[in-house]
């Protein structure tokens, strides 16, 4: 449409899960301008503040246009036959030294599907299940927390959904500024009588339009959860009859709540009793109820066990498996739910399959024509666990957009690790405060500079198609993959030239992906919702609405004990801090710090402090602070907030710093680390 | 009445995607601002005003009030005098600075308004907190929505 020689091109935006589709403008394979896909059934033409600067991405100063190899003086850009016929001989140099373990993949939720599934068909081709991606930073525990529960970890009903809501209850999750598309369905639910509550330490633009804010205390969400719980079974609130015909284990769980009554939760959570019992009210009487989750859930210590207790609060209530109603992890990129998915996890295979499984093993091995046990049976390293064997029992490191030493706690430890890696191989956008740290790096293609497939944080899988090529010599992560496989001898494997061919293979292992063709997804203005398992199946909107996909159809009720943080604030770190994101930034800032709108936005690191705890401590507005906590300082500009809870600090966690700063500890089963809750003292400088 | 940005701040979320589209459509300077506060946020912009005083205080002629359209700017004609951007009573018009100084006022996206299209910050705006609206309708709005509080 519109003026000669110019294309509109629909693309699904390169940040958050909400699957945005962005129209770009295109003339002789630039992008000249951008504009709203307002017929579009995801987001109707929206856009929050970082799709508008998308753009920015594409044709950046900062973009790598060419391989670069470090040399002791300096980076030195190589054509990409040298780059990969060196990145293919260290790599399988160090295999043959050190065995497979040694190598290590972190694959990336900001990759397309097929990119997700070549890199862990590489790593697993290789003999190692040392494959991960930042999902498990971020929603690591919904997938631990929720598989033994409802039989998959992942939302149960799509974002638009929750515009049939009667009762919205968000628990560490501030959807307003981090994914505001979507927050259009709460208001929506909210302008239709909704009644809305907020469970978050901050009086947060999502808390604004609350009909009650509970801010809890860092960390104390399972308290606060059971005493909902508590007063629900007290006093007869439970949906009796969907306990009964959908659930089982509702006793232990019952029991596990018996002594956590509001009085109890007040003096853990600093959230009044009166406050309590009334959300635990409206939630069980106002139905159907959606229970919004993020990671002011699953970042803690035990942060599966948040996740179950959130599950036990749904089902408890009826209010999974049915329109309006639900149980809502917001994924926070565009395809984390997808590299889930696709097995770019080190315990997991394509389609959930655990590594452990022969079988699961045995199918992958026959789908990809190698010979039995080539894939090894036991989990390899997580994120965090390659990040510490970095330059131990790990040699090379290939990180394919990922940026670790801003991203991973301890993050100063991290960089150390990567610079002992005998090769560290980045595949990125940007020479990234990680990527500075590798032997090799190659210039990836953004989003709309490649074709894929890409699953937002409800399940909707959509084509994004490729509306401009990449700057100088930047090719896609796709073609980067396949070419290291084949110079690694693994081309027989390797044989899709097309991210078509590759989605036709995905059709093939998992089996949730089964029906969704690159035939159908061109065509599907809204995408397809898995699981899709045949050609004819129209898709799955809503999970579970007729039975769960647990071995006997039955959702699980976990009990869940409450434990505090495992470090409180004290006489010498008297404040608690906490981290999350704000509206104009996107995860480590690689691209949003290179954006210059965004950057007007929200220019530096800084700290959100109670007007009064900075009285006290002798500051005000501006000033400068150290922020120090038993790992490490940083400094930051200070902002003087009523919306944070008095002793709570807030930071967020996209600028380098941040993640000095967090606990290094993680959930035993999710090995998420503990982002959330922390003990700090603020110096004025 | 001429038609004007109309803001609902109740439904505002501070999330900036008006101004970061503002701030591209109109070459890195956004004509929309954005006011945060601790506990709600105010999008202001031109109220396009009838007897507009920043184009009544123009010395030389560089804004004019075009019936239905607003007050369209006249580039060659403009002193960079700053007379504007003081007569304006609601301060959403500035001179902007730089080699050739610029005024920043919003035009509800004129050039877009000619092709027929809706100004940026209204087709991106998540939470329809900002409408395009002219006439009877804004007084209706503006008097239903305090009358909505107490009654639900």
């Amino acid at each position: 449409m519109g003026k000669e020689g110019r294309s509109r091109v629909r693309t699904v935006c390169p940040y958050c899960a909400v699957g945005c589709h962005v129209d770009l403008l295109v003339e002789e394979g630039r992008a000249v301008g951008l504009d709203y896909a307002t017929d579009s059934p995801v987001n109707g033409g929206n856009l929050c503040a970082k799709g508008n600067a998308v753009l920015d991405l594409l044709d950046h100063p900062d973009r790598l246009r060419t391989p670069l190899r470090r040399t002791a003086s300096g980076w030195e850009a190589v054509g990409w036959d040298e780059a990969l016929d060196w990145a293919a001989e260290r790599i399988g140099t160090i295999r043959d030294r050190h065995g497979p373990d040694a190598l290590g993949f972190l694959s990336s939720a900001k990759c397309t599907n097929e990119e997700n599934y070549l890199l862990q068909k590489l790593a697993r081709l290789l003999g190692s299940n040392n494959v991960d991606h930042c999902a498990r930073l971020c929603h690591a525990s919904t997938l631990t927390g929720l598989a033994p529960v409802l039989g998959m970890g992942a939302a149960t009903n799509p974002l638009h959904d929750l515009a049939q809501a009667r009762c919205l209850f968000l628990v560490g999750s501030n959807p307003a500024e981090n994914h505001p598309v979507a927050f259009q369905w709460v208001r929506e639910a909210k302008d239709k009588g909704a009644v809305v509550i907020v469970a978050d330490p901050r009086k947060t633009p999502t808390a604004w339009i609350a009909d009650l804010h509970l801010p809890v205390r860092p960390g104390t969400d399972i308290a606060l959860l059971h005493a909902m719980l508590h007063v629900i079974l007290r006093e007869g609130l439970e949906d009796k009859a969907f306990i009964r015909s959908r659930t089982t284990g509702f006793e232990r769980t019952v029991r596990a709540v018996r002594d956590t009554a509001p009085e109890w939760a007040q003096s853990v959570t600093g959230v009044p009793a009166g406050d309590i019992l009334r959300a635990a009210r409206l939630f069980a009487r106002t139905r159907p109820g959606a229970l919004i989750y993020c990671m002011g859930i699953t970042q803690h210590h035990n942060g599966t066990q948040a996740v179950r207790a959130c599950a036990n609060l749904a089902l408890a209530t009826g209010n999974v498996g049915r329109p309006g109603s639900g149980l809502i992890p917001v994924r926070g990129q565009d395809n984390v739910q997808g590299a889930c998915d696709m097995g770019a996890l080190s315990a997991l295979l394509p389609g959930y399959r655990p590594v452990a499984d022969p079988q699961a093993r045995a199918a992958m091995e026959a789908l990809w024509g190698c010979p039995p046990g080539t894939i090894p049976d036991r989990p390899g390293l997580t994120v965090t666990e390659m990040e510490a064997e970095a330059g131990r029992t790990l040699r090379a490191l290939v990180a394919m957009g990922e940026n670790p030493a801003v991203t991973s706690p301890a993050g100063g430890r991290v960089a150390e690790g990567l610079e002992r890696l005998d090769f560290f191989l980045a595949i990125d956008l940007f020479l990234t405060e990680s990527a500075r740290s590798a032997h090799l790096v190659l210039p990836a293609a953004a989003w709309a500079e490649k074709s894929g497939s890409k699953t937002s944080a409800d399940r909707r899988v959509q084509w994004s198609p490729r509306a401009v090529l990449p700057p100088g010599d930047a090719r896609p992560d796709a073609w980067i993959i396949t070419r290291l496989a084949r110079r690694l001898g693994l081309g027989a494997h390797f044989p899709c030239e097309s991210p078509e061919d590759v989605l036709r293979e995905i059709n093939r292992a998992v089996p949730a992906y089964g029906g969704i063709t690159p035939e159908r997804i061109r065509e599907a203005p809204g995408g397809i919702h898995w699981p899709c398992p045949r050609q004819d199946h129209p898709g799955t909107p809503v999970l579970f609405e007729k039975t769960f996909a647990t071995a006997d159809g039955r959702a699980r009720f976990f009990p869940v004990s409450f434990d505090p943080p495992p470090e409180s604030p004290d006489a010498d770190y008297p404040l608690c801090l906490t981290t999350g994101r704000v509206t104009a930034h996107y995860n480590s800032g690689s691209m949003t710090r290179r954006t210059p709108a965004l950057l007007e936005l929200s220019p530096e690191l800084f700290v959100e402090v109670h007007p009064e705890d900075a009285a006290r401590l002798g500051f005000s507005e501006g000033s400068r602070v150290r922020v120090v906590t038993r790992r490490g300082a940083v400094e930051a500009s200070a902002y003087l907030s009523s919306a944070v809870a008095r002793g709570v600090v807030f930071a967020p966690f996209h600028f380098p710093g941040t993640n000095r700063l967090t606990l290094d500890v993680v959930d035993p089963e999710a090995r998420i680390p503990a982002f959330k809750a922390a003990a700090c003292r603020l110096e004025p400088l | 009445m001429e038609p004007f940005l109309f803001v609902d701040f109740s439904r505002c979320i501070a999330c900036q995607a008006c101004w970061a589209a503002c701030r591209r459509e109109h070459g890195g300077v956004s004509r929309l601002h954005l006011l945060c506060f601790q506990e709600a946020a105010v999008p202001l912009a031109c109220r396009q005003c009838r007897k507009a005083p920043c184009a009544g205080f123009c010395p030389e002629g560089a804004l004019v009030q075009e019936e239905g359209r607003g007050v369209k700017f006249l580039e060659e004609r403009c002193t960079h005098c700053g007379l504007c951007a003081a007569a304006c009573p609601f301060g959403v018009l500035e001179i902007v600075p730089g080699p050739v100084p610029d005024l920043s006022r919003c035009d509800l996206c004129r050039r877009r308004w000619e092709e027929g299209l809706m100004p940026v910050c209204v087709l991106t705006c998540p939470t329809r907190a900002l409408s395009l609206d002219a006439g009877g309708a804004v007084g209706r709005r503006r008097r239903a929505q305090p009358a909505a509080f107490p009654v639900s």
